[in-house]
Formats: C-alpha cells, structure tokens, sequence
C-alpha cells in the first residue's frame, strides 16, 4: 500500500497541531483566568493527543514516544498534580519542537532528532511524578496504550475544509486566464459578425438598386416575369440572411456578455484560494520573541495586528524568513537590557508590535521596537571602516540614506556590526527577498526612541501592476512597484560624469542607462534615435538611476507566468505578461538588472552641457489617481521649466495646499476619496484660496460636466481626447500671466 | 502504424521526427503536444538556441532550437516546420524540430546502444539507437537534453 499521500497528510496535520500547542502552552503562561487557562490546557492536550494516535498508525514510534510524554505531562497538570511554571513550559516546548524535526522529512526521521528522543521522554517523564520515568535505554514500546478518559479527538469534522495542493491551484488559475484570452478572441468574432452585418446591408442596398434600374428598362412580358422570379428568390435570400447575422451576432453579444462576467468572477475566485491570512507566520512569533528575550535575558511583550490580512502563499512563503530575522533583530540588537531601560525612563518590558494592513494592492509589514533605535552617524562610520564608502560620501548622506547603508550586502554581514550600530546580519537578504517578490523595505529609526522596518509587499504574485515600455525593438513589462517616477530626458539635458551620462533631477544627479543595452540588446541608446525620451526613475535607495527607454506604452494590471528553470540563472527576468491578443512581453525586474552587475554604463554621445536658468519657476500640483497620467503631466511640465510636485487624489491634493503654496493645480476629475469638482469647490470654500488657477484635465467630455466645473471654480477644462501638450502649456502660461 | 503485427505489451510509443537529414525519436511519455511554428517572444541576451518564449494555452515555453543544440546550422521556418511540447523532470519546453513525421511502437529489444562515433552534444543527449526501415533513428534523452540547455543558458 502506498502511504505516500498519508505521509504528507501527517506532516500537515502535525505542523498545524503542534501550532495549536505551541499557542496554547504560551496563552496558559501568560493567563491568570482559570476557565481560560483550563480550555487552552484542553485545546493542548487534544492536539498532542492526535499527534500521538496518528504516528503510532503510521508507525513513528519515537514520535508517538515523545507525544505520548507531553500527553502524561498535560495530564497531570489537568489534574493539578504538578504546575506548569516555567523550566516545565519551556521542557514541554521543547518536545513540541523535537516532534516538528521529527515529522520535517517523514517518513524519513534526522537521526539528531532521534537521538534527542530519549533524553526529552526522560526529562518530560521526570517532571511529572506519577508515572516513572521511562529508562531511555527501553523506551516504552507501540504497544496500545488506553486513551486518557478526558482525551477526545480534535473535532475535525466541524472544519468544512479541504486541501489542494498548489500546483492544482496554479493550473486552475491557468485555466481561468486562458478563458479570459479565449474571451478577447471571441470578442474578435463578434466584430467580424458586425462587419458581416454591414456587407449585408450594402448588399441589400445594391439589390434595390438594381431593381430599380431594371424597372426602368423594357422587357418582353416573359422576361419581365423571369427576372420578377428572380429577383423575388433573392430578396429571399436577402432577408433571410440579414436577419440571420442579425441574430447571430446578438446572440454572441448577448453571451460574451455573461462569460465575461463568469470569467472575472472565476479569476477572483481562484485568486481568493491562493490567499493565506498572515497569522500562518505570525503565529509563531510570540513564542520566537519568548525564547529570545530569554536567551538575552531580556524582557519583551509582543503585540500583533492585522492577522486576519491575507497574501498570496508564495508571498508567505518567501516573507516567513526576513520576518523571523526581523524580529530577531528587534530583541536582539533593537531592545536595551532592562536595566539599561528603566536608567533611560522607559519601562523594563521592552515592546515588541508587529502589524500588517492590506492598502490597495499593497500589504504594509512593520515590525517596531522600543529600543535603541539606529544611530546614523555610526551607521556612516562604519561604512567608512568597512571601506564601503569614502568619507566625504559618507558625510553627504542624509538620514535616511545613511539608516539605508545596512542593507549592503557587505555591512550587515559584518559580525561587529551587531554591537555598533545595533542591527544584525542579512540585512542584505532581507531586501533581495522583498525585491524578488517586487516588493520594498524601508527602515526608519529614532535614536533612544526605537526602529520601525515596514516590508511593502504585493498583494498576490500572480497578476501585478505593471508598465509597459518599448526598448529597442521589443515590448517589454517592468512592475509598476519599482519605478518612482518618469522623466522625459531632452538630447541637451544630459551631461557626462567620469563617462556616465546623467541628469540633474530635483537638485540631484540621476545617472541615465539604457534598458535595452542593460539587456544585452544590440541598439542604440533611445537618445541617439529620439532628441527626446523618457526614462524610468528606479525605486532603488542607493543609487539614482533611470533607464531610458524608447517609448512608454501602457500601464495595467497583469497576469504574470513564470518563465521556468530554463532561464533560472537570469533573475532580472521574473516572468512573462500575457497580452490581451495571447502574446507575451517580457517582465523585467529592473532592480535586479542593477544589483544583477550587468552595470554597463549605456553610452551615450556627448552633447552639450546647458543648464536652464532656475530662476522663479512656477510650483505647480498635479492630481491625478493613475500613475502614468501623472507621471506624463509632471514630465511634460518639468520640461517646460515648471516646479512639480504630485498627489494621488482630491484628499492628497487638500493636505499639500495646506502646507505649501502652489501658483496653480491641475487635477483630473474621476478620483477616489474627493473628486476634482470637490476638490476644486474645497479649495475656494475651505481653503479660501479664490485666486488659485485650477485647471480640470478629464475624460468626461460633456457639456454638462464642462458647467459643473466651471461653476466649482474651474478656470479651464480640457478634455483629454482633445489633450495635446501644446494647448495644456498654453493655458497654464495664459493662467499663469506669462504669455509669451 | 505498426511495426510487428502483433502489438506487444512491452512495447513503447515514440514519437519520430526530423532535424536537417537526420531522423531522432522522444519517448511520446514526455510529450505533451505537437505545435505549428509559430513566432516566439525572444528572450534578450538568451543564447541563439533559445530564440524565444510562447505561449501555449497559459503555459510559458521556452524554445529550444535542435538543430543549434546538436550542433548543426540554423534553419528559417518552413510549412513543416514544428514544435515538440516536451514536459519532462518538472520543465517544460518547446523543441524546434524540422518536421514531425510519425508515431511508432519500438520495443525493447529492437534498441540498440547509441553508436560510440558519435562526437559533441549530440553524444550526451543520444541515449539509444533504432533501425526504422534500416535508417539509424536517434533516440534522444529529455533529462540530459535539458541539462545541456541549462547550462548554455
């Protein structure tokens, strides 16, 4: 008999039972109530109880061995025969950890964990008194063994649940975005249906025609009834087959309609299936934070939000390890000894709070301390010694960028690193984990006060925001997470340094690099072919770069496949985005093209070196809820000398012009939370700002909206099938009252 | 078509195919599907022998181009041209092959040891020989065949 199948079922049982009984155990230590403390007790002994009678069916006596010792310990405690304080807690624990290496690999059991099993039977034995301890030299057999009386089996059958395996899942999802493929093609047909439509009716047209020409002329009266015959069979036919494709094609419309409803729907739902609540992995960390502060003779409580948020499971998979060295670190480094707590006012218990929020298609991760905090300054010291950086770079880092400095590879593995600036190693991992996943990491740290590390992490892997640009001759997607913004680069605007071409952006200098030559392309540089061309500003901390591209196309959301092992040895490439007309473009990770070394600097001709002339420009607000209108609007204004500065909606827009003063806003109309109508109402009302210019940018091409925003306040709208960037400058500069 | 009129048990499906002049066999157990040629999603900075990604019914597949991979010149696409969708050892990929000619039965005793002239990649991935109507037919190993991809790639 083939017990395969059964092993992976005990091996996921187990995991899942030895959670109930880790979570148990540390919810009775810190529980006074005796009606909870008794049905955690409970809950822990059903668990280790069903631990025990699966392996003995399955015939992992040691593992049954060591159960059975956690069982007769719970046991006793039940029956209030010894108390649980905290060496027993700690030796219970234990035994849960040596059955979770025991069940790891089954059937196969790592003999350092077999060898472990005595010992922790004895020691489970010996701490409870009622039943002698078993020698370890004969542990005590498979032999049946009867039940404790108040044992019962974990109520399994309440949990209206099955397990897929993944890849079942992966397939499934496969199958529903080929549906959808399937569904733009026979949208397809359904345009051939309408052109087939009026072929018919110019048919039908041309037929009348020619009876009418035919009525004119003379014929025998037997000719003039054979061509009556004849023409009567074809209006026939005609009417026949108008109404014929007139059917069929509402038929297929009326169909298409309903399958594409269907087919969102199954997507979601496949979607939804692969989704995890994120207490999976945040379960295990009140104990991770319990072990620790006792290794470091420490005090910590841990808090936790936000575990009902759920990810994708491959998110999990890859977030479940930095979020362990995350929280090691806050204990470890972050948290000061307690004495050293209460000496600087604070509360001996250090606070360890740990939270998660979905936000859009984002979940945020923090994970806080009361600690130390991080001190930048010898964060750039030891840059320094390490030979990272030199020390005049070192100076010109700001906060943020020097708290950055622990994520290079180089320093966070620097074992003295950890008594310096107070973080530990993988550092590094930490981040290429998050990047690999097209996510983020950022740390934020108050000397004295604590260290904040937030993980931004997509929602799901399978479909992602992404832009799509032409480079070379090639369509290719990037993740929308990893650019910050867009710049249009002019011929003139580009200047070498040490034989990179850069460009001044913001008061800084980005430097400039091809994507298509980063890919080993054989082209050109988009600034040899274009006087002008936009380039992606990287998402990346330490070094500002944008890599040019020939031409922004689109932005969506997108399903992405893997493009498997074959190209395993290229991690800039993450996947392929299928198009809606079954092609694919590739999915670049552009941060990992930059940390992949393929760092050639894209060479680019030397151009003349001018600077425009800064003085008085104009500050502008562009408010717009679709990443590339308003990246495109920003380009297109930075370029015609204007200071801009962007929101993300009405609510954003409403919070700047509080704190800055702007010489004019341009907003779109349709957004979330407050809408350009509102906002351009609340600007006169709230904001008493009556003389601020407000132009409206929106596809709404009605008179009527056209009314109601000028009735709000508007002073110019424009709709964007009219939108050219000349008449928009043209505008701002009348609006502004520098026309030239 | 058969080979022996009576169709033994032990005897297993291969599917026969052309690269240049030269006639080679996949176990059919590792093929999924035959697909016309169609123009794939080049791969920047992929090796010539991997020309490019499809897409066929949701799946990503790489192509392999047989004819670089033994070593032979490239070949433009024809009507006969075809893509042999193998799934072996957890990956899938697409192999350029000339022509896609038949299914047959061979059984085991009909296999021979591959030929020990036989120099290059073609000896890694040539795992046994046949006689088809007495021309030597090459019967290729998926496994060593992905191996010899990996690590060109």
């Amino acid at each position: 008999m083939d017990l395969t199948s059964f092993y992976a079922q005990f091996r996921d049982e187990t995991a899942d039972n030895l959670r109930v009984l880790n979570d148990a155990l540390l919810a009775i230590e810190g529980q006074a109530g005796e009606t909870l403390r008794r049905s955690e007790l409970d809950r822990a002994f059903r668990a280790v109880h069903t631990i025990k009678g699966a392996a003995r069916m399955l015939g992992f006596d040691p593992i049954a061995q060591v159960a059975h010792a956690i069982e007769h310990v719970l046991g006793e405690i039940r029956q209030e025969r010894c108390t649980l304080d905290r060496p027993l807690a700690d030796l219970l624990l234990r035994g849960g950890d040596l059955i979770g290496q025991l069940v790891a690999e089954a059937p196969q059991m790592p003999a350092p964990a077999l060898a472990a099993v005595p010992e922790i039977v004895q020691a489970l034995g010996a701490a409870s008194p009622a039943e002698p301890a078993a020698a370890p030299s004969s542990p005590p057999a498979a032999a049946p063994q009867p039940p404790p009386a108040l044992a019962e089996p974990a109520p399994r059958a309440a949990r209206q649940t099955v397990r897929v395996r993944v890849d079942r899942l992966d397939r499934l999802f496969n199958l529903a975005g080929e549906l959808a493929v399937n569904q733009q093609w026979l949208g397809e047909v359904g345009q051939e249906l309408y052109r087939l439509q009026e072929a018919v009716e110019r048919q039908q047209r041309a037929v009348q025609a020619l009876e009418r020409e035919l009525a004119r002329l003379r014929f025998s009266p037997t000719q003039r009834q054979a061509l009556d015959a004849r023409l009567a069979t074809l209006r026939d036919a005609q009417a026949a087959l108008a109404d014929l494709a007139q059917r069929q094609s509402d038929r297929l419309d009326r169909h298409l309609a309903r399958q594409q409803m269907l087919v969102k729907d199954l997507e979601q739902e496949v979607m939804a299936v692969r989704l995890l609540p994120i207490a999976t992995i945040f379960n295990s960390l009140p104990r991770l934070v319990r072990d620790l502060a006792a290794a470091t003779n420490k005090q910590a409580t841990i808090e936790i939000r936000g575990e009902t948020t759920e990810l994708d499971r491959k998110v999990l998979e890859v977030i479940s390890d930095p979020l362990v060295h995350l929280v090691r670190n806050a204990v470890d480094h972050g948290l000061e000894a307690p004495d050293e707590r209460v000496a600087a006012g604070k509360p001996p218990v250090g606070l360890i709070q740990i939270s998660a929020e979905s936000a859009g298609n984002e979940v945020r991760i923090q994970i806080r301390d009361d600690g130390r905090g991080i001190d930048p300054e010898r964060v750039r010291q030891r840059a320094v010694e390490l030979g990272m950086l030199g020390a005049e770079r070192a100076r010109q880092l700001d906060t943020q960028e020097a708290l950055d400095v622990i994520f290079q590879p180089g320093f966070s593995t620097a074992r003295t690193v950890t008594e310096i600036s107070g973080r530990g190693v993988g550092m590094d991992i930490v981040r290429a984990n998050l990047i690999e996943l097209g996510g983020q990491v950022r740390v934020d740290s108050i000397v004295g006060q604590g260290t904040t590390v937030t993980l931004t992490i997509p929602l799901t892997l399978i479909t992602s925001r992404v832009l799509l640009v032409q480079a070379g001759r090639q369509m290719l997607a990037l993740p929308a997470a990893t650019i910050r913004g867009i710049l249009w680069v002019r011929r003139d605007q580009v200047q070498l340094i040490d034989g990179q071409p850069t460009i001044a952006y913001q008061q800084q200098t980005v430097a400039l690099l091809s994507l298509a030559e980063l890919l080993g392309m054989n082209v050109d540089a988009p600034l040899v072919r274009h006087p002008r061309a936009p380039a992606l500003l990287l998402n990346a901390r330490q070094r500002r770069i944008a890599l040019l591209v020939d031409d922004l196309l689109d932005e969506r959301e997108a399903v992405v496949k893997p493009l498997g092992p074959l190209f395993a040895r290229r991690p800039a490439l993450s996947g392929a985005v299928q198009l809606g007309d079954g092609g694919l473009a590739l999915l670049i990770n552009p941060l990992q093209l930059i940390e992949g070394g393929a760092r050639r600097a894209a060479a680019l001709p030397v151009l003349s070196q001018s600077l425009r002339d800064e003085s008085r420009r104009a500050r502008l607000l562009v408010v717009d809820d679709s990443f590339t209108t308003r990246e495109l609007l920003r380009s297109i204004l930075q370029s015609a000398g204007y200071e801009v500065t962007v929101a993300i909606d009405g609510a954003d827009a409403l919070d700047r012009l509080r704190s800055t003063t702007y010489d004019l806003v341009v907003s779109d109309i349709e957004m979330p939370r407050v809408d350009g109508f509102t906002l351009t109402t609340r600007i006169r009302r709230e904001l008493a700002l009556s003389e601020l210019p407000v132009v409206l940018i929106t596809s709404l091409a009605s008179e009527e909206h056209r009314r109601r925003g000028l009735e709000a306040g508007a002073q110019a709208y424009i709709v964007k099938s009219q939108f050219n960037q000349d008449s928009l400058l043209k505008v701002i500069q009348q609006l502004l009252g520098h026309e030239e | 078509m058969q080979t022996s009129p009576t169709q033994p048990v032990a005897s297993t499906a291969y599917l026969l195919f052309r690269v240049a002049a030269e006639r080679y066999a996949l176990a059919s157990a590792s093929v999924r599907e035959i697909i016309r040629w169609r123009l794939p999603t080049p791969v920047p900075g992929a090796p010539p022998l991997l020309p490019g990604v499809i897409n066929q019914r949701g799946q990503i597949l790489a192509i392999i181009d047989l004819r670089l991979l033994l070593g032979l010149v490239a070949a433009a696409p024809d009507r006969a041209t075809r893509l042999i969708w193998v799934h072996h050892s957890g990956i899938d990929a697409a192999l350029l092959v000339d022509a896609v000619d038949d299914l047959i039965a061979i059984e085991p005793s009909q296999i021979e040891p591959p030929p020990v002239h036989v120099a290059g990649p073609a000896q890694r991935v040539i795992h046994a020989l046949y006689r088809h109507h007495d021309q030597p037919v090459a019967i290729l190993d998926p496994a060593a065949l992905f191996a010899l991809v990996q690590e060109a790639a």
